[in-house]
């Protein structure tokens, strides 16, 4: 392999880069000035206890000025122990078996004391990690860490408390900070996920380092703060001039903002290609079939891809092409040797589907089209299934309210104001359809589902279900209830009994209900309805992968065969190729036998994939409501505009650097939601008579679409695209203070 | 970079994996397999069998005064010699083994029930019961134990039953403050909310899911008590408060012993090498029971974790 160009960063063509650095503004990488980074046939290895596992298997690459070079695949890949062999921070049982890294100014980092590499750390390469709350300490304020963190190194004893309080409340305030006086001295908790995640971005600045690796810095953030946060990525590249690793397992925002990207597969780059091209033209099977396991615009009604079998435990390099066992277009070749990276276009694929000699073995170059066609093969033709009845929905929700705190809570006057999470929702739904629910989160999605299944009271409203009043229940009634609707929870894990057999679990259900043995159905009969092997029913749930546990999960769920299921996040924690797998489940279930089902999700893409209805929800309220394919193509609501405009996109990728922000800021808090339009403050549409007047739910589009509601003022106009951007919100691409 | 980031990935990614929670039968497997544990559940074992066994393990009666021979050396006739009574020292020893565990067992015990009990109902069902709880267990924990047992055995009037009344009440409040919080941390888990989903009662949730998850941590402090109630129960002995003498008990024994020490220092040298064997056995057990729990609270690895990453540095 000889993929270090010394001198010159190994950048793709360029039409797509130029357009976007030029877009922002910045100088454009190639001629910024040579190389940051480079890595130079790397291998890393951990021992076990008694084994070894290959993680990092003869990698090569480099990363040059202003330069964002995405790493991408499965868990497992070995992408986060690329990130830690560069700051040589591998945990005891891992260890550089050959190659090198090089930076800039210190040439090899394996060569450097460990006094040396320390002072590299922060100065010269910051890490951002995906949970600020645990790389934050609570008891410091945030200005303290950003000292410490200064006088940590050793120039930053010599200046003065003063100099480096300031140098810090500069990096908050560039990072985005409302008010970065004000934030110095605030405390971690006292700050949202998005602005916890800016002030590890404001620390990681400090020095001003030549490189940033961000490993999965955006995963755990909702879409509207990713984009937010990818934005503040662009304008430090374009400013500083720093170089990025953005290591993440989303295929959809690494295409948004990597100029270039590396997949990772079992410890080996197999494809390298521009950002754009992820979604657009991907080559290598691996990459296609990941792509085409992710919900966009083009699945839309589909099933969605995924892979069989999983990423391997590599023990030592193989003579073969890793993703052959998975792979649908092996060949005999592919696991007679292994193969390199092959030019072809703008991008380098390790398959021999490239190679100019094998290429003949195969049929046709792969296609994304193939991993698709493949799903739609593997679906099970439909039986007899009610017909949905409008007149008599299975759940119909009136006005459902859910408040916390008040008059009602055990301490009458605490002074802690009433979080109205759930505030007047109304819809039903029919039989056998899926509804997905979608909003940020703290827009009481996840409250509106519990209440539906009445793991939450309603504070007011009704929840009719096949007619009756489940908030009127009486303690007999409710426990048949709970018979017909389930819930599938968003942590797999932690709603398993941890100390119970997977097998006795799935029993537990016709325990409490007292199903005769008769009626009952075996454990391998459950298991195998979701997929899994009979042999995980002597499992402790955390012995179970996150895939595996969520299967678990809803098995147990359907077990009593329930009308109804609210499944909330259920691809949560996922990769790609289980999350498609998991949804694929569902939908099965709801076209085999005819199960109604209720997708809390904060992913609109997967919503619009999947589900038949989407309801729209905002500070507690929906903001639009309606069919699938009509909400999707014609929103109606500045909101779910802007969610859709922040989903991937393979036929528009790379919108991200030329396009504003549709919403800005964050979501406030559900216990002072803003007078008049409860969006306005982040809605760029809106005009005095928003803040003012609440617009009502009402129908849109004059009745083409029934059902299709949506509440905003200016609905007709959105629709039509007649509305200016108002000029408050427009350059709102700054976070608006909160 | 952040210390705390770094040390977040590290601890995430090298430190022993946390316990993986197998039935009551793998938990104890577990902690046989480790040699620690292995040895300290011999040794446990070997004592209760001197206890059932031992008449069978020496010719003498306790209680068989020998006036012609007091206050003998080591022989072997008399391994540990007599007391001043001529009492053979070694067989009041073993037969004092009985006593201990007549003592400790039952009185750990029913403070183990007792405690998780009201722990669980407290924890789980929380409102009024709750709060009350809350009061009997501090205010139990505020008397100092000694006071409290000088107090209500005067009162009672020594016996064995008496004494295992006491160490158990002293140590039930203990279990039900851990209980309680063990509880309340895991009402808060998912599974909880998942089992009510599928309408479970209570009661089933309490007995089938939170029980078994908040015994065992319980289970190390039970074990590493067992010595404490075995030294409680010695020295309520020689104060003279507890099991009263001629019964052969370690506390009565020390009693006699430290009497006589200035012409025969044998006496004593056999209760306090039993109590170190057992005080021992116990704590290890203990011990082998956390580190099977979470292997990352034990401080030699941590100890060792620091160096290795200080080399890895170098
Ligand atoms: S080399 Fe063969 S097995 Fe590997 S990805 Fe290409 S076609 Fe598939
Ligand atoms: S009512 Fe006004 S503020 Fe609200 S969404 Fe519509 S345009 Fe925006």
């Amino acid at each position: 392999m000889t993929d270090v160009s010394p001198g010159v960063p190994a950048l793709p063509d360029g039409p797509a880069l130029a357009d976007r650095s030029a877009g922002a503004g910045g100088p454009a990488p190639a001629d910024a000035g040579g190389l940051v980074l480079g890595i130079d046939r790397l291998t890393v290895a951990y021992r076990t206890a008694d084994s070894r596992r290959l993680a990092i298997d003869d990698v090569s690459l480099s990363l040059g000025r202003s330069e964002i070079l995405g790493v991408v695949g499965e868990s497992g890949c070995g992408k986060s122990t690329l990130g830690m062999t560069i700051l040589r921070l591998l945990p005891p049982n891992g260890r550089v078996a050959s190659g090198s890294i090089s930076l800039a100014g210190y040439g090899d980092l394996g060569r450097l004391t460990a006094e040396q590499m320390r002072s590299v750390r922060g100065r010269e390469i910051a890490v951002i990690f995906q949970d600020p709350t645990t790389s934050l300490n609570p008891r410091l304020s945030v200005g303290a860490q950003l000292l410490q963190v200064q006088r940590a190194h050793a120039d930053g004893a010599g200046a003065t408390a003063r100099q480096l309080a300031e140098n810090a409340v500069s990096k908050l305030a560039e990072v985005g900070l409302p008010n970065p006086r004000h934030a110095f001295d605030r405390f971690p908790h006292e700050f949202s996920g998005g602005m916890r995640q800016r002030v590890m971005i404001a620390m990681a600045l400090l020095f001003e380092p030549k490189m940033i690796i961000a490993d999965e810095a955006t995963s755990a953030l909702d879409v509207t703060l990713e984009a937010q946060i990818l934005e503040l990525f662009l304008r430090l590249r374009d400013t500083h001039g720093t170089a990025f690793l953005f290591i993440s397992h989303d295929l959809g925002v690494v295409s948004q903002l990597c100029d270039r990207v590396a997949v990772m597969y079992a410890g080996r780059v197999v494809e390298e290609l521009p950002g754009d091209a992820v979604l657009a033209t991907p080559r290598h099977p691996y990459t296609q079939a990941l792509q085409a396991a992710v919900p966009n615009r083009r699945s839309r009604g589909q099933r969605l891809a995924t892979i069989g079998g999983r990423v391997p435990d590599v023990v030592s390099s193989i003579d073969a092409c890793g993703f052959a066992p998975r792979c649908i277009y092996a060949q005999a070749v592919c696991t007679a040797s292994a193969p390199e990276l092959y030019p072809e276009g703008s991008a380098r694929v390790r398959c021999f589907a490239y190679a100019g000699s094998a290429r003949g073995l195969f049929p046709a170059s792969p296609v994304t089209e193939d991993w698709r066609r493949r799903a739609e093969q593997s679906a099970v033709a439909g039986s007899e299934l009610p017909t949905p009845d409008p007149d008599h929905p299975l759940l119909q929700l009136a006005g459902l309210a859910v408040h916390f705190g008040g008059a009602k809570s055990r301490f009458p006057r605490g002074g802690k104001p009433v979080v109205r999470a759930v505030d007047g929702v109304s819809l039903s739904l029919e039989r056998g359809r899926m509804l997905g629910i979608v909003g940020e989160s703290g827009s009481g999605k996840t409250t509106l589902g519990e209440a539906v299944v009445k793991l939450l009271p309603a504070t007011g409203g009704t929840i009719r279900f096949g007619g009756r009043d489940v908030t009127r229940m009486s303690h007999r009634e409710t426990f048949a209830f709970r018979r017909r609707a389930q819930m599938i929870f968003q942590n797999p894990y932690s709603s398993l009994s941890p100390r119970m057999q997977v097998g006795q679990q799935l029993m537990e259900p016709y325990e409490i209900h007292r199903v005769p043995g008769a009626r009952r159905r075996s454990v391998e009969d459950l298991l195998s309805a979701v997929d899994l092997p009979a042999g995980v029913r002597s499992a402790y749930p955390s012995q179970l992968s996150g895939g595996q546990a969520r299967r678990v999960g809803i098995a147990r769920a359907l077990v009593l065969e329930p009308d109804l299921v609210v499944a909330d996040e259920p691809t949560a924690g996922l990769d790609a190729s289980a999350a498609a797998s998991t949804m694929n489940l569902l939908t099965d279930l709801r076209d085999r036998m005819g199960l109604t089902v209720v997708l809390i999700s904060h992913n609109l893409s997967l919503v619009t994939t999947c589900a038949d209805e989407i309801c729209v929800m905002y500070l507690g309220q929906v903001v639009e409501r309606g069919d699938t394919a009509t909400v999707a193509s014609t929103p109606a609501h500045p909101y779910t505009k802007a969610l859709l405009a922040l989903a991937p996109d393979p036929e528009h990728s790379g919108r991200l650097a030329r396009r504003r922000l549709l919403v800005a800021g964050e979501i406030p808090s559900p216990d002072s939601p803003p007078p008049g339009c409860r969006f306005h403050p982040r809605c760029m549409y809106a005009q005095d008579v928003c803040r003012q007047e609440v617009p009502p739910l009402v129908p849109v589009a004059g009745g083409d679409t029934p059902g299709h509601v949506a509440a905003c003022h200016f609905a007709k106009e959105l629709q039509a695209g007649l509305l200016a951007e108002t000029a408050a919100v427009a350059d709102a691409v700054e976070p608006a203070p909160s | 970079m952040s210390v705390q980031a770094t040390q977040q990935v590290l601890v995430g990614e090298a430190g022993a994996a946390p316990y993986e929670p197998r039935g009551m039968v793998g938990f104890a497997r577990d902690v046989v397999r480790r040699p620690a544990g292995a040895v300290a559940v011999s040794l446990i074992a070997l004592l209760v069998l001197a206890a059932i066994f031992a008449p069978l393990i020496t010719p003498y009666n306790p209680d068989t005064i020998n006036v012609a021979n007091t206050l003998a050396g080591p022989s072997l006739r008399h391994l540990l010699g007599t007391d001043s009574l001529g009492r053979d020292n070694f067989t009041r020893v073993v037969f004092g083994t009985r006593i201990a565990l007549e003592v400790a067992l039952p009185s750990v015990l029913v403070a183990f029930v007792v405690g998780t009990g009201l722990g669980l109902a407290a924890g789980y069902l929380g409102g009024m019961l709750d709060k009350v709880l809350v009061v009997v267990f501090d205010s139990l924990i505020s008397f100092p134990a000694v006071i409290l047992g000088l107090a209500l055995l005067s009162f009672l009037g020594p016996s064995v039953k008496s004494v295992v009344f006491v160490i158990g009440l002293s140590l039930m409040p203990y279990y039900g403050r851990l209980i309680r919080a063990q509880t309340l941390s895991e009402r808060k888990n998912q599974y909880v909310k998942a089992q009510r989903s599928l309408g479970a009662s209570r009661g089933r949730v309490l007995r089938k899911h939170i029980l078994p998850n908040v015994v065992p941590p319980l289970l190390v402090i039970v074990s590493m008590d067992i010595p404490t109630a075995i030294i409680t129960e010695a020295g309520l002995a020689f104060l003279g408060l507890g099991v009263q003498p001629p019964t052969p008990d370690w506390g009565v024994i020390l009693d006699d012993g430290f009497v006589n020490i200035g012409t025969s220092p044998w006496e004593i040298i056999g209760p306090i090498v039993a109590l170190l064997i057992m005080t021992t056995a116990f704590t290890v057990l203990g011990e082998t029971m956390r580190d099977v729990l979470d292997p990352r609270q034990r401080l030699p690895r941590r100890r060792l974790f620091g160096r290795k990453l200080a080399a890895l540095d170098d």
